[in-house]
Formats: C-alpha cells, sequence, structure tokens
C-alpha cells in the first residue's frame, strides 16, 4: 500500500479544515484549486461546519469603540474611532476581537448602522454616508474582503433622505446559493408601498422586484431597523397606524428565497399600552427565533425574552414562550 | 461460526499473523461478513489475509480493542470522556508515516470512527502546514506559473499563503 491517498480521502480531510487554510491550500496545485473553489464543495462545507458549530459561534458588533493611543493611557488623547466585530466560540472558548477595515466609510459618530450576519459573513449599511448614496457593504472576516455594493437603483436626494426610512435585510437563498440583501425605502408619511429591491451576491447587481408588501411603518428608528435571518427568512418589527390611532406592531419576515413578505404575529403582551421596543434575535443555532421585549410597567423597565415555539404557524399567529422576565429597579 | 471462538487469526498483507477478538472485529463491517461468511472454527485452516500492512494492522486492531467494549455496551460519560482522551494520544502519530495509512485502511475497512478521527486528526495537522509541505506529503508537483501564483495572492490580500 503506497501513502498516496485516493481523491475521496483527500476531500474528506478538505471537508474538516477551516477556511483560513483552505484559501492557503487553493495555490498548491491545479486540481486543488478547483476543488476548493468548487460552489458544491463551498456548500458542503459551509452546511458540515455549521453542523458541527452547533450554535456555539456567536458573532458581535461593536457599534461604537475606541482605542486609546500614545504611551500615556491615563491622557485621552487621540481617540481613535473604529467599528470592530468581536467573535466567540463557546466550545473551544475561543473569541478574537477584528478591526473593521472600513471604518472610513462610515461616519462613525452615530448609532444608526445597519449590521446583520449570516454563515459567517457580515453585511453593513450607512444612510450618512460619505457616498452619494448610502453605503452598503458586504464583509467576509475570516478573508478579510469586503465588497462596497454599486448605487442602488432608487436613491433619494440628500435633503430628503429625512423623509425616508430604508430598512435593509442580508440572508442565504439555499435554493439558488446565493447571499441576497434586500433593500425597502419607505416614505415616512405615506405609508404607501415601499420600492423593494434586492441585490445578489451572485449576480452582482440590484434589481427591483414588485411584490405585495403589507402596509408598514418603522415604529422605532434605531432598533427597529435591525433584521435577522432565520430559516431563510429576513425578519424585522414593524407598526402599523390603525384607525383608532393605536399602533399595531408585527413582525415582517421575507422569505429569502421566495421573495415574498408575510406577517408574523409577536407576543400578545408587546402590542399594549406601556410598550417601548422589541429586539430580535436568533437562537438554538439558527433555528429559531427570540424576542427581546423592553417596557415601561409602572416607572420600571420590564424585560422580556420570548422565543418563537413554532415558526410555521397557520393563520392563528405564532407561540410564544416566555424565557426570562427581568425588572429594572425604578 | 462457532459461538465458542473469540478471537481469529488475521494476515496481514506482509503475512504475518495477529489476533483480533471477535467483539473487535465487529467495528469493521468487512471483517463481520468475513465472521458470517468463514469458518474459524480450530479446524479450519484458512487464514484470511487483510490488505493493510502489519505496521497499520497493529495499531488498527490496538484501536478496534479499545473501542468495542463502549461499541458493544454503551458507555457513560466519563467512559466516553475517557474514550476521547485515549484517541487523541492514539492519534499522536507521523502523518505521512502511518496517519495516511491508518486512513486507507479504516476506510477499505468501513470503519466510520476510526475514518472520522483520522480524517479530523489530519485536517488538524494540515492546518499548521504550508503549502510546500502539503505538496511534499501528498507528493503534489506545483503546475501553477509564478504569475498564476502571483495572481492567486492578489485575490487573497488579506489571507497567509506561507
Amino acid at each position: 500500500m503506497s501513502d498516496h491517498l485516493p481523491p475521496e480521502i483527500v476531500l474528506e480531510i478538505l471537508y474538516r479544515l477551516p477556511v483560513k487554510s483552505l484559501v492557503k491550500f487553493t495555490s498548491v496545485c491545479k486540481a486543488w484549486n478547483s476543488l476548493i473553489t468548487d460552489q458544491t464543495f463551498i456548500y458542503d462545507h459551509l452546511n458540515r461546519t455549521i453542523q458541527a458549530s452547533n450554535g456555539n459561534n456567536f458573532l458581535f458588533f461593536h457599534l461604537y469603540f475606541h482605542e486609546l493611543r500614545g504611551q500615556r493611557r491615563h491622557l485621552l488623547m487621540h481617540n481613535e474611532y473604529f467599528y470592530s466585530l468581536y467573535s466567540v466560540n463557546k466550545q473551544t472558548d475561543h473569541s478574537f476581537l477584528e478591526r473593521l477595515p472600513f471604518s472610513h466609510l462610515f461616519q462613525l459618530n452615530h448609532w444608526d448602522v445597519f449590521f446583520s450576519t449570516c454563515n459567517g459573513l457580515v453585511c453593513l449599511a450607512d444612510s450618512y454616508s460619505p457616498l452619494d448614496y448610502e453605503t452598503i457593504l458586504i464583509w467576509n472576516p475570516l478573508l478579510r474582503k469586503y465588497l462596497v455594493l454599486p448605487k442602488p437603483i432608487k436613491t433619494c436626494k440628500e435633503r430628503e433622505r429625512l423623509e425616508y426610512s430604508l430598512c435593509f435585510g442580508f440572508g442565504f437563498d439555499s435554493r439558488n446559493n446565493d447571499y441576497k440583501l434586500i433593500r425597502l425605502l419607505n416614505h415616512w408619511r405615506t405609508q404607501d408601498t415601499p420600492h423593494v429591491e434586492v441585490y445578489s451576491l451572485v449576480s452582482c447587481s440590484w434589481r427591483s422586484i414588485t411584490v405585495r408588501v403589507p402596509q408598514f411603518c418603522l415604529r422605532n428608528y434605531n432598533w427597529s431597523r435591525t433584521s435577522f435571518v432565520n430559516n431563510g427568512a429576513v425578519h424585522w418589527v414593524v407598526s402599523r397606524r390603525r384607525s383608532d390611532g393605536l399602533d399595531d406592531t408585527f413582525i415582517l419576515s421575507f422569505d429569502v428565497a421566495e421573495e415574498t413578505f408575510r406577517e408574523l404575529t409577536l407576543p400578545r403582551q408587546s402590542g399594549e399600552s406601556g410598550w417601548i421596543h422589541s429586539i430580535l434575535l436568533v437562537v438554538e443555532g439558527g433555528h429559531s427565533l427570540a424576542i427581546v421585549n423592553c417596557r415601561n410597567e409602572n416607572q420600571q423597565l420590564v424585560y422580556n425574552v420570548w422565543v418563537m415555539k413554532e415558526y410555521v404557524s397557520p393563520s392563528h399567529g405564532q407561540n410564544y414562550s416566555n424565557l426570562i422576565r427581568v425588572i429594572m429597579g425604578a | 461460526m462457532s459461538s465458542s471462538v473469540e478471537a481469529i487469526t488475521v494476515l496481514s498483507s506482509d503475512g504475518d499473523e495477529f489476533k483480533i477478538t471477535v467483539s473487535a472485529a465487529k467495528l469493521s463491517k468487512p471483517l463481520n461478513w468475513m465472521l458470517e461468511d468463514v469458518c474459524f472454527s480450530d479446524d479450519c485452516d484458512e487464514v484470511p489475509t487483510i490488505e493493510v500492512n502489519s505496521k497499520t494492522l497493529v495499531k488498527v486492531i490496538e484501536y478496534c480493542e479499545k473501542h468495542a467494549p463502549r461499541a458493544n455496551s454503551g458507555a457513560s460519560d466519563s467512559d466516553a470522556e475517557e474514550l476521547k482522551k485515549w484517541d487523541i494520544e492514539f492519534m499522536k502519530m507521523d502523518v505521512k508515516d502511518i496517519l495516511f495509512h491508518i486512513l486507507m485502511a479504516a476506510n477499505y475497512l468501513h470503519m466510520e470512527g476510526l475514518y472520522d478521527l483520522a480524517c479530523q486528526t489530519a485536517a488538524d495537522l494540515m492546518k499548521g502546514m504550508t503549502v510546500s509541505q502539503i505538496r511534499k506529503i501528498f507528493h503534489i508537483k506545483n503546475d501553477f506559473s509564478s504569475e498564476e501564483q502571483e495572481q492567486l495572492r492578489r485575490q487573497h490580500p488579506g489571507c497567509s499563503f506561507d
């Protein structure tokens, strides 16, 4: 028996290598290069990695961070602002802080940045941009590569910006092996049907889509703009003005493969008075959606964490279980 | 097969004889088939050959004997933890010299656990290797021109290629 490994065994080993090593080994020879850069290999490698990580990897995003420069640390001199990404692996207890290489494309003086991750890719968007349209980019922190997306089809002029709200979503279309960014341009007051565009990473272009969008407006400017991927869909917490003047709050979801919108109900409590804001989180290794709900009850801040029990549900609404309830002192 | 048989004798590709207990042999599908098909009683003088060299077969049998009790009866968490530690020690071996042979033997003998362990060990060792070290152990000739090589590096400026 020689020590030449047959190709099927080589492939099995490659599946177990981290992305950084795989990129390095594309330069071993042409055969390995085409094997590693093959779409099917990339997809299978991703799936195996997700399965192996078993929901133990986390990405955190520091919106606002500063570094002190110079020898004399007690003097607050030369503050430098930058965004950073913090990732944690619960299983191996390994964590690292990665400084974002493109802070110059953001204004860095406000909190209003869209941020979403999907399969280790990071998508960021900032409407206050040095460009003549919003800065939108997709970043691969492992390969240290980022892509600044081209100008969307419909943009608003600088002076009109306050009249419009922008809403982004980033997700993976497993049917077409494609990453998509969804952008909704919505007029604040009119509650007209928003203009919807989809950017595909495979085709490298924007396209407007005509699709039925439930009437909505973003309830809270800062928090609602964040959306997350779960079961192939992107989610936002939005609201709708009722005829009696009160707001109905619900989850708007967008199926990344189908390119259709749906409405999901929030836990009953959150729609009542005293509501402040809701944040969506993906839990259980991306299989379930959780809602962190903060409300004001008798001058006390009450946080509730709800987990969606079953994602696919008929028109009766989603089922939630209350995980934690925390009351912050008056 | 006689039920009184507790161990069987097999030949390595080098012609050496090895004893393996029946419960350990059951970890391999082909060996299991052999157990059912071939007569292993004392009056049967046919000794089956396994196409694995002696050096590798010693290790494979060692693995089988260690894992057989757990595979046959199930084990507690502490046993599983102990076995995991044993696996790590067991896999401390030279890649080219023996690990690749173990990989091929595990593949040939349909031993899922050992195959998975050996693949992961190989991957962990390769992580720290340079491209030229990889070419050496896999007997690969570099078929890239220096321009092509440079182009690959340019595609991923943030990645190390050494």
